[in-house]
C-alpha cells in the first residue's frame, strides 16, 4: 500500500511540475505575442481554414457544386467536420514531432534540478494538445450551432485516439532524434517528410473509403491515418472505415512510446541539442 | 431560526440534558453546534476540484460497470438485390460489370430504408399501443437511466425507439447493417427480425405499388382504346349502312372500268363512223347518222356517268372513298392502340405480381451470447474525455483571457 501511494505521489508530483512548466510556456509565449495566449489556437486556425479553402476550392476545379464540396463524404459530414477531424489529429502530430525533433528550445525550467527534458518536452505537447483540442471544440461548437445537429457517437473512442496520437508523436519524436544521432540527415529527412508527405497521406483531404480498394495498402501503412479515421468514426458510426483498426494505432503508439522510453533513459543529453533547420 | 436562539439559552442555564419532553431537540441542538464545524469542514473537501473530479469520475465507473443494466446487441447484414431480367444471362450477385449499378441501387435503397426504418410509421406497426413499447422496455431499479417512463408522450417515445436501432447502408459493398440493442437477448433478437420483416416489405411495397400503378394506368388506357374502337366500328357500321355494305373503293373501282368500257365503246363507234363517212359520199346517210348518233349519245353517257361519280347530288365517290378510307384508317389505329395497350397491362400485370427487388441476406441476425460491454466502456471513457476536454479547453481559455 506504501508502495503504490508513493507512484501515485510521484506521479502527482511529477504532472504538477509538467502542468507548470505548460504554464510557464504559454505565459512565455503569450508575452512574446500580440495575439496573446490566443496566439496557439490562431495560428492552427489559419491554417485549417486554409484547408478548407484547398480542399472546396478543389472540388469546385472538379465539376461538383458547393453545396457537395466534401464529395461523398458529404453522406457522412459536413465539409468543415471532415476538415476539422483530420486537421486536429494530424497536426497535433505534427506539432509535436517536430517539438521533439527539433530538440529543446525552452531550457530555463531545467535550472531546477526536478525537472527532466522530457518533462518540458510533455508540457510542450500538452499546450499543443489543449489548443487543438479547443479549436476542435470550437469548430464542432459552430457547425453544430449552424446545422443543429450534434453527433458524437463514441466519446471513448474519440478521447482514446486523441491521447495515442499524443502519445505516438512524443514516441516518434524522441525515437527519430535518438536514432538521428547516427546520422544528422535523418532527422532533417524525417522531418521535411513529417511536414510533406505525412500531412498529404493521412487523410485530412481525403477518406480511405474514397480511396480504391488496391491502392490502400500505400497509404494505409500510416498510423496518423489510422487516427484521423478513426477519431471520423467516433463522431458518426456510420463512417465506413475500410482497412482502418484501432489496434494497428494501439500498437504503433505504445511501441514507438515505449521504444522512445528507452532510448530516452539512455540519450536523455540528445534532446537538449537543437536541430533547428 | 428563533428556536436556534431560544435553545442556547436554556443549554446555559441548564448544562445536563434534563429528562422530559425537551431532551430531544436539547441533544440535537448540541449535537447540531458540536458537529457543525466538524461538517463545514467535511464539505469543504468537497469543494476541491480534485475531489469533485474523482466523485464524478466514481460514480461514472459506478453506474457504467455496476448499475448500468446489461444491453444486447443484434447485428444483420443484407443487400437490396434488384432482380435480374427474365432474359439475362448473368442473374449472379457477383457478376463483376453489373456489380456497380447494384451496388449504388442498394446503397441508394439503404438509404431510403435507413430513414423509414426509424420513421414513427415503423414505430407504429411494431409497436401499436404506446403502452408496448413501454412495458418492453420499461426502468428497472437500480438503473434508472436506462429504459423508458410510463405514460411518455410520443415524440419521447419515437426518440427512445431511434436509440434502439442503427441502421447503416455501406457505401463500399452496398450492403446494409442494421444493428439493434435490448435490454434481453431476445429483445435484440425479435427486435432485428422484425426490422428485417419492414425492410422486406418496404422495398416490396414500394415496388409493386409502382408497378400496381402502372398496371391501373395500363388498364384505364385499355379501357380507352376499347371505347376508341367502338366509336370507330361504329362509324364505320353508320357509314356503310348509309351509302350501302358496298365498299365505295370497289364501287369506284367499277365505275371507273364501266367508263373506261365506255370510253372503249366509244373509241370503237369513232372509228367505225369516220370508215363510214369515207365510205359514204353523203354524211346524212342514214348508215352514218346512226354510227355519229350513238357516239354522241355515247359521249353524253360518259359525261353524265362522270359527273355522277363526282358531283355532290350523284354519288361524290371521291369524298366517300377519303371518308371511307379514313373511318377504316380509325378502326385500325384503334384496334392497334388496344393491342399495345392490352400488351402493356399484361406486363404490367406480371411485373406487378412478380418481386421486383429482395433482400439478400449476407449475415441473419443471432441470439446474443453475452451482454455487449462497448456502451459500458464507452460512457466511461466519454466521462474521462469530458474531465480531459472540461480541464483542457476550460483551463486554455481561462487561462488566455486572464491573460488577455
Amino acid at each position: 500500500m506504501m508502495f503504490i501511494n508513493r507512484i501515485v505521489k510521484g506521479l502527482r508530483r511529477q504532472w504538477m511540475i509538467i502542468v507548470a512548466v505548460a504554464d510557464y510556456d504559454r505565459n512565455r509565449q503569450a508575452a512574446g505575442s500580440s495575439l496573446g495566449s490566443w496566439e496557439s489556437l490562431i495560428g492552427p486556425l489559419q491554417m485549417m481554414l486554409f484547408f478548407i479553402g484547398m480542399r472546396v476550392g478543389f472540388s469546385f476545379l472538379r465539376g461538383t457544386n458547393k453545396f457537395a464540396a466534401g464529395g461523398s463524404t458529404d453522406m457522412y459530414f459536413n465539409i468543415v467536420v471532415f476538415m476539422m477531424t483530420g486537421f486536429c489529429i494530424a497536426f497535433l502530430f505534427r506539432n509535436v514531432a517536430i517539438k521533439s525533433l527539433s530538440g529543446l528550445k525552452l531550457k530555463a525550467p531545467l535550472y531546477y534540478p526536478r525537472i527532466k527534458p522530457l518533462d518540458i518536452l510533455l508540457a510542450l505537447s500538452l499546450n499543443d494538445m489543449r489548443a487543438l483540442a479547443t479549436l476542435s471544440l470550437a469548430v464542432l461548437g459552430i457547425v453544430y450551432y449552424f446545422t443543429w445537429s450534434f453527433q458524437l457517437d463514441s466519446p471513448g473512442l474519440a478521447i482514446s485516439v486523441y491521447l495515442l496520437t499524443v502519445m505516438m508523436a512524443i514516441g516518434f519524436g524522441l525515437s527519430v532524434v535518438f536514432l538521428g544521432r547516427l546520422n544528422k540527415w535523418i532527422v532533417k529527412i524525417i522531418k521535411r517528410l513529417i511536414q510533406r508527405v505525412i500531412i498529404f497521406t493521412s487523410g485530412i483531404f481525403f477518406a480511405t473509403f474514397e480511396v480504391p480498394a488496391h491502392l490502400r495498402p500505400f497509404i494505409t501503412w500510416n498510423p496518423i491515418l489510422h487516427g484521423v479515421e478513426l477519431f471520423r468514426y467516433s463522431i458518426n458510426n456510420e463512417y465506413p472505415i475500410p482497412d482502418i483498426s484501432l489496434s494497428y494505432l494501439i500498437l504503433c503508439s505504445i511501441l514507438m512510446l515505449g521504444f522512445s522510453l528507452i532510448l530516452y533513459r539512455t540519450n536523455e543529453s540528445l534532446l537538449l541539442e537543437v536541430n533547428d533547420d | 431560526m428563533a428556536d436556534r436562539e431560544i435553545i442556547p439559552q436554556k443549554n446555559s442555564a441548564m448544562p445536563f440534558p434534563a429528562i422530559d419532553g425537551n431532551v430531544d431537540s436539547i441533544s440535537d441542538s448540541n449535537s447540531y453546534s458540536i458537529l457543525s464545524p466538524i461538517w463545514t469542514e467535511r464539505l469543504a473537501v468537497l469543494k476541491k476540484p480534485r475531489v469533485l473530479i474523482l466523485l464524478f469520475l466514481a460514480s461514472s465507473a459506478l453506474y457504467c460497470f455496476v448499475i448500468g443494466r446489461d444491453r444486447y446487441t443484434s447485428v444483420s447484414e443484407f443487400v437490396i438485390q434488384q432482380a435480374a431480367p427474365l432474359n439475362t444471362s448473368s442473374a449472379s450477385v457477383l457478376a463483376g460489370a453489373a456489380a456497380a449499378p447494384q451496388v449504388l441501387t442498394s446503397l441508394v435503397d439503404g438509404q431510403y430504408l435507413q430513414v423509414f426504418l426509424a420513421s414513427s410509421e415503423v414505430k407504429n406497426r411494431l409497436f401499436p399501443q404506446p403502452i408496448s413499447l413501454e412495458n418492453k422496455y420499461q426502468k428497472s431499479i437500480p438503473d434508472l437511466f436506462a429504459g423508458i417512463n410510463k405514460g411518455s408522450n410520443a415524440p419521447v417515445q419515437l426518440a427512445f425507439y431511434r436509440e434502439l436501432l442503427q441502421v447503416s447502408p455501406q457505401p463500399l459493398s452496398g450492403s446494409v447493417i442494421v444493428r439493434t440493442v435490448g435490454f434481453d437477448p431476445e429483445q435484440a433478437f425479435d427486435f432485428n427480425k422484425s426490422l428485417l420483416l419492414q425492410s422486406r416489405r418496404f422495398v416490396n411495397e414500394v415496388n409493386q405499388s409502382i408497378s400496381a400503378d402502372q398496371n391501373l394506368f395500363a388498364q384505364k388506357e385499355v379501357g380507352l382504346a376499347e371505347d376508341n374502337l367502338k366509336k370507330a366500328f361504329q362509324e364505320l357500321e353508320v357509314f356503310q349502312e348509309k351509302f350501302g355494305q358496298l365498299s365505295v373503293e370497289s364501287e369506284q373501282a367499277a365505275t371507273s372500268s364501266f367508263i373506261s368500257g365506255l370510253e372503249s365503246r366509244l373509241v370503237d363507234l369513232k372509228v367505225e363512223e369516220a370508215s363510214l363517212r369515207r365510205q359514204y359520199r353523203d354524211p346524212n346517210a342514214p348508215e352514218v347518222s346512226f354510227i355519229a348518233d350513238q357516239v354522241r349519245e355515247l359521249e353524253k353517257q360518259i359525261q353524265k356517268e362522270r359527273q355522277k361519280s363526282v358531283s355532290e347530288n350523284g354519288r361524290d365517290l371521291n369524298s366517300l372513298a377519303i371518308q371511307e378510307s379514313s373511318l377504316r384508317a380509325n378502326v385500325e389505329f384503334s384496334t392497334q392502340s388496344l393491342l399495345s395497350a392490352r400488351l402493356a397491362a399484361d406486363n404490367s400485370r406480371r411485373e406487378s405480381t412478380r418481386q421486383l427487388k429482395f433482400l439478400v441476406m449476407l449475415s441473419q441476425p443471432q441470439l446474443p451470447a453475452s451482454p455487449d460491454q462497448n456502451w459500458r466502456w464507452q460512457a466511461f471513457l466519454g466521462s474521462i474525455g469530458i474531465i480531459v476536454v472540461a480541464w483542457g479547453v476550460g483551463g486554455f481559455i481561462a487561462a488566455a483571457m486572464k491573460k488577455a
